[in-house]
C-alpha cells in the first residue's frame, strides 16, 4: 500500500491516459458515460415497465431501473476494461518495476469518473420525477465505498487470471450478463420468493442495490443487515483478490 | 553494508509451454494428471541462472559477460524486479534505474512525450520532476522532431536513444545497463558511455551488460563471467576479459560484433581472433606517448585459404569521426593468400595522432573489396599521452586542438613587411 502512494503519479497519470483513451476511441466520447446506462433504461422501461409491468416498488419505473443501472454499468465497465489490462499493457510489466495493481486500479478509477457523470445525470432525473431528497443520501459515501470494494476484489482477482488463463476473458461477458440478470435491477428484491431471499441477498450487488434504492428513491436508511451482508461479502471477495493478486504478480513477467 | 547489490544462491528456473495457456488445456490436462501417469518432468524447463552469487558495492562498476542465454538479462531483470528467483535472495539498496532489452518501460502507443513522462513517473519522479528535466532529456535523446510521434514507429536507436536519456536523468543510485547500446549509432554509444562514467563519478552504482570487450575493459571495476546459468569467473577486468576471449575464439564464437552490432560470423573463411596495439618490445600496451611509433597486429585464422585479401584498419577519434584508414591493399601490401592462422602487424613510424583516445575498427576484405570476411567494431583501443611539445605552455590535446598533429616546417620572411597603416614606422623597422 505504501508502494502505491509512492507511485501515485503513475497511477494520476495512467488514469488520466486511460480516460483520455477510452473516449478517443469511442464516437461520442464522453457521451458515452451518460448513454450507456441511459439507454439500457429506454429499453427496459419499454419492455419490462411498460409491456411487462413490472412492479417498481410505487416508484416510476424508468427511475427505478436507472437508480440501479448507475451503479450496476460502474461494476460492468470496471470488470470490461480491467480484466484484460494486465494482458495488454504486457510489454511495460515484462521490462520494467512497477507495481501492477496499477493497471487494473487504473481502469476502476476511470469507470469511476463515469459513474460520477451518470450520478449527475440521475441527480437531475430525480428533480424530473419530483423525488425527494432527504438526509439518508448522506449513507451514500458508505454504499459506493463498499461497491468500490467489491469491485477492487473483482478486478484484481479477475485480471490476474486472465494473465495465467487467457480464454477467461470470452467468459467475462456471459457471467456479467447471468450476474445482471441475478440482481434486482430489472425487478424489485420484494419479487424473490421469501425462501429464496437469504441466498439471493448473498449477491453482495443485491443488497448495493437495494441500499442505492432506498437511499435515493424512498429516502430512508438502507437496511443495516442486508448492507452489512453485502459489506461482508464484499471485503471477503477484496481479500481474496488481492492475496491472489500478490501472490501471483511475480510470474507476470515470466508467462510471455 | 557497503555491497548495495546482491546475488545470494539465485537461481531461476522457467517453464517453457505454460505461457498463457487457456482454461479449456488445463482442464482437458486434469484427467491426465489423475489417471496415474504420475508427475510428468515438467514440460521443458529451463534453467536460466543456478546458484548465482555476487555482490556490487557503493560505486563500482560491474560488467556481465557470456554468451546469449548465459542469463545476463535475466540476471537484470531480477535485480529491477520485474520478476522474481526461484531461490536464494537478491538484495537491492538504492533507486534503481534500468535499460533492459529495448524500451524499458514505453507504451507502444503513446508519443515520445508522454513516454517520457510515463517513464519518469514509472521511476518514481513527479510531473513537475519530469518537467524540469525534459527539455534536457530531449537534447540528450536528440529526437526534438519526434516527440509527438507514437513510439511504436521509432527505429530501434531511436527506442534507445529516449530510454537511455530518460534513465540517466533520473539521478538513480543504480543504473542497469543492458546490451541495448549496441543498438545505437557509434556517436551516440560514445555520448552514453560518458555519461554512464559521469553517473559513476557521482557515486552511482552501475552493472553493464555488453559484448564490446573494450568497453567493459575501461568502463569497469569487475566482471562477472556467467555461461548457461552460473558464474564461470569473476574478478578481475583483463584477466577475465582476456579468458573469455579466448574461450571463445577456442569455441570458434567471436568476442566483440561488427560496425552496425550484427554478429561476426564465426565460419567466415577467414576471421580475426584477436587485435592488438603493440608496444616496441612486442607487449601489449594501451597507451603511447605522442609522437611514438604505433604498431597493430592483427591475428587471424583462416578456416579455408583467402586469396588475395585486404587488412584494413579504420582509425576513429573518441568522439566518433574517423581519422584515417589504413589497409593493405592502399599501401600496395600484397597478401597473396591466407591459410591457417598468423598475425599481420601495420607499423607507422611517427604516429601523427594528438593526445586523446582512439578506437580501431578491423576488417578483412576480399580480392574485390566488396565483402568483408569479417569486421570487428572497437577491437583494440589506445590513448596517446600527452607530452609537452615545443615551447608551449599549454598541452595539446584531440577534443581542442584536432586529430592530426604535423609538424610542419615554418619560415619567416623579414625581408619586407610593409605595414600598410605607417609607412614611416616600417621605415623604421630595420
Amino acid at each position: 500500500m505504501t508502494e502505491l502512494y509512492r507511485y501515485r503519479h503513475l497511477l494520476i497519470g495512467w488514469t488520466l491516459r486511460e480516460i483520455k483513451v477510452r473516449y478517443k476511441q469511442s464516437l461520442l466520447g464522453a457521451a458515452w458515460a451518460v448513454l450507456q446506462p441511459l439507454s439500457m433504461m429506454f429499453v427496459f422501461s419499454l419492455v419490462f415497465g411498460y409491456l411487462l409491468q413490472v412492479p417498481a416498488d410505487g416508484v416510476p419505473y424508468p427511475i427505478f431501473s436507472y437508480a440501479a443501472l448507475v451503479p450496476w454499468t460502474f461494476l460492468a465497465a470496471s470488470i470490461t476494461f480491467a480484466v484484460p489490462s494486465l494482458v495488454n499493457n504486457m510489454n511495460l510489466v515484462t521490462k520494467v518495476y512497477l507495481p501492477r495493481q496499477i493497471f487494473p486500479i487504473a481502469s476502476v478509477a476511470a469507470s469511476f469518473v463515469d459513474f460520477l457523470i451518470a450520478s449527475v445525470v440521475f441527480a437531475g432525473m430525480m428533480l424530473a420525477f419530483g423525488v425527494a431528497f432527504t438526509p439518508a443520501l448522506l449513507a451514500l459515501p458508505l454504499i459506493v465505498g463498499i461497491e468500490i470494494v467489491l469491485i477492487l476484489g473483482v478486478v484484481l482477482l479477475a485480471s490476474a487470471v486472465n494473465v495465467f488463463y487467457r480464454d477467461i476473458r470470452f467468459v467475462v461477458p456471459l457471467g456479467m450478463q447471468l450476474w445482471m440478470y441475478l440482481t434486482p435491477i430489472i425487478y424489485p428484491v420484494s419479487q424473490v420468493p421469501p425462501a429464496a431471499e437469504p441466498y439471493f441477498m448473498l449477491n453482495p450487488m443485491a443488497g448495493l442495490v437495494e441500499a442505492y434504492r432506498a437511499v435515493t428513491l424512498h429516502g430512508r436508511w438502507p437496511e443495516w443487515s442486508t448492507l452489512g451482508t453485502a459489506g461482508l461479502v464484499s471485503v471477503a471477495i477484496f481479500v481474496a483478490g488481492y492475496t491472489y493478486f500478490r501472490r501471483t504478480e511475480w510470474q507476470f513477467a515470466d508467462i510471455i | 553494508m557497503p555491497a548495495v547489490v546482491a546475488f545470494d544462491r539465485v537461481s531461476k528456473r522457467y517453464r517453457l509451454g505454460a505461457s498463457g495457456g487457456s482454461l479449456r488445456e488445463r482442464l482437458a490436462e486434469w484427467p491426465k494428471r489423475f489417471g496415474g501417469r504420475g508427475a510428468q518432468p515438467d514440460e521443458r524447463e529451463f534453467w536460466a541462472l543456478r546458484d548465482v552469487s555476487f555482490a556490487v558495492e557503493r560505486g563500482e562498476v560491474l560488467g556481465l559477460i557470456g554468451p546469449n542465454g548465459a542469463g545476463k538479462t535475466t540476471s537484470l531483470k531480477l535485480l529491477s524486479g520485474v520478476t522474481k528467483p526461484t531461490s536464494g535472495t537478491v538484495r537491492v539498496k538504492g533507486r534503481l534505474s534500468a535499460l533492459i532489452e529495448l524500451g524499458a518501460g514505453f507504451h507502444p502507443e503513446l508519443t515520445g512525450r508522454e513516454n517520457v513522462f510515463l517513464n519518469g513517473a514509472i521511476l518514481g519522479l513527479s510531473r513537475a520532476d519530469v518537467q524540469a528535466r525534459f527539455d534536457s532529456i530531449v537534447a540528450f535523446a536528440e529526437l526534438e522532431h519526434f516527440l509527438d510521434t507514437p513510439v511504436k514507429r521509432y527505429s530501434s536507436g531511436m527506442y534507445v536513444r529516449l530510454g537511455f536519456a530518460v534513465a540517466v536523468h533520473v539521478d538513480p543510485e543504480i543504473l542497469l545497463v543492458d546490451e541495448v547500446l549496441a543498438v545505437g549509432d557509434i556517436a551516440f554509444q560514445r555520448k552514453c558511455l560518458d555519461r554512464i562514467k559521469a553517473i559513476r563519478r557521482a557515486g552511482a552504482t552501475v552493472l553493464f551488460v555488453s559484448h564490446h570487450m573494450r568497453t567493459m575493459e575501461s568502463l569497469c571495476d569487475r566482471i562477472v563471467w556467467l555461461e548457461q546459468g552460473r558464474v564461470r569467473e569473476s574478478g578481475d577486468v583483463k584477466a577475465v576479459v582476456a579468458a573469455y576471449t579466448d574461450a571463445m575464439n577456442e569455441r570458434g564464437n567471436l568476442a566483440g560484433t561488427r560496425a552496425d552490432g550484427s554478429e561476426r560470423a564465426a565460419d567466415s573463411d577467414v576471421v580475426m581472433t584477436r587485435v592488438r596495439v603493440v608496444g616496441e618490445d612486442g607487449g601489449e600496451v594501451e597507451s603511447l606517448d605522442f609522437g611514438s611509433p604505433l604498431t597493430v597486429e592483427v591475428s587471424y585464422r583462416a578456416n579455408r585459404p583467402v586469396i588475395d585479401p585486404s587488412v584494413d584498419l579504420a582509425i576513429f577519434a573518441g568522439h566518433g569521426p574517423r581519422v584515417c584508414t589504413l589497409t593493405t591493399r592502399l599501401s600496395g601490401f600484397e597478401i597473396a593468400r591466407l591459410e591457417g592462422e598468423g598475425v599481420v602487424r601495420c607499423r607507422i613510424d611517427t604516429l601523427p595522432l594528438t593526445p586523446g583516445r582512439y578506437s580501431i575498427v578491423a576488417a578483412i576484405f576480399d580480392r574485390e573489396d566488396l565483402t568483408m570476411y569479417d569486421q570487428w567494431n572497437a577491437a583494440a583501443s589506445f590513448v596517446v599521452r600527452s607530452r609537452a611539445v615545443g615551447n608551449t605552455r599549454w598541452q595539446l590535446t584531440q577534443e581542442e586542438h584536432g586529430v592530426l598533429y604535423l609538424a610542419p616546417d615554418w619560415a619567416l620572411d623579414a625581408e619586407r613587411v610593409p605595414d600598410p597603416a605607417d609607412p614611416a614606422a616600417s621605415a623604421t623597422r630595420r
